[in-house]
């Protein structure tokens, strides 16, 4: 058994005693991740008081029964690290709150009562569990619409249907170097503009590649 | 590096609501016959970059195209 399989067991053992109520396992998870949770939401940009106030409401929001809502932990499948998804979710929920700020319009001392209203109604029908898979997918449709036509067909070709470079080589009838040397190229621009189409739509998010990409992977695999 | 794009790939098919609910849909005779062409590598620079053009206005094609590549791959 791998080590990556037997801490998804472990994982998953704790998770069921989570979403039961139990409060040993809720305090461990909390006493686990908190820190490195922390560490991840500022490293994204994110001020501390941001963080600290993000993560005790997820933490609140792992217990069942808040509100009569079953634990969020429920939409966990278990198919990535109980980590990597509370940092999507976290993630998600900051992004959220950060983009609700910037929409909220303070009406100041003219403004009215019904303005008021508004200007949150509009901020609250912003606020989506969908936020994050928006901006990534966005992001990574902008940075492929720049790439040439034969830069979309060959890296759908190698990485979404799995032929080999050697079959593009006979394919193309070009150099295994070619054919290798413009992969790798369109590899790097399409990271170079999915990080600057993610600076582009929300400057104060900080993301590197690793980050994108695995937020991508939880999105893909984590949630039920 | 081929793990991460791959990753981003599949998050795209799963989450592009354009691909969502679009039906897959087969390219027509003639074009079967260009991409078998272009599986066994034997089309000119001309016609190779008109199919990437068609391959990328019709990203299911390409599924049908690496099929074809799968079955010389088998054959040979």
């Amino acid at each position: 058994m791998s080590s990556q399989t037997s801490q998804l067991d472990g994982e998953s053992l704790q998770v069921t005693r989570c979403r039961q109520g139990d409060g040993d396992a809720l305090a461990e998870l909390r006493e686990r991740c908190q820190n490195s949770l922390l560490g991840i939401l500022l490293s994204r940009g994110a001020d501390r008081t941001e963080a600290e106030d993000l993560l005790a409401d997820l933490w609140a929001d792992c217990v069942p029964g808040q509100d009569d809502r079953p634990s969020i932990l429920e939409k966990f499948s278990g198919k990535c690290t109980l980590q990597g998804w509370l940092a999507t979710v976290a993630t998600n929920r900051w992004v959220d709150r950060k983009r609700k700020q910037s929409r909220y319009v303070d009406p100041g001392r003219d403004g009215n009562k019904e303005n008021d209203y508004l200007n949150r109604l509009e901020a609250a029908s912003y606020a989506s569990e969908d936020t994050l898979i928006a901006l990534l997918r966005e992001c990574l449709k902008a940075a492929f619409a720049l790439c040439a036509p034969e830069a979309r067909v060959l890296l759908r070709l190698v990485y979404l249907h799995e032929l080999s470079q050697r079959e593009i080589v006979q394919m193309l009838g070009w150099s295994e170097s070619k054919v290798s040397r413009f992969l790798s190229k369109a590899m790097e621009e399409i990271e170079r503009h999915t990080l600057a189409e993610v600076k582009k739509r929300d400057a104060w998010l900080e993301l590197n590649w690793q980050d994108f990409v695995e937020l991508c992977e939880t999105h893909q695999i984590g949630f039920m | 590096m081929a793990e991460r794009l791959q990753i981003l790939l599949k998050f795209l098919e799963r989450f592009d609501d354009e691909v969502q609910g679009r039906e897959l849909s087969e390219p027509g005779e003639d074009t079967k016959i260009k991409l078998q062409r272009f599986a066994r590598g034997t089309l000119t620079d001309e016609e190779q970059t008109e199919i990437f053009i068609l391959l990328d206005r019709h990203p299911d094609w390409t599924a049908w195209l690496a099929k074809e590549v799968k079955q010389l791959r088998a054959g040979q």
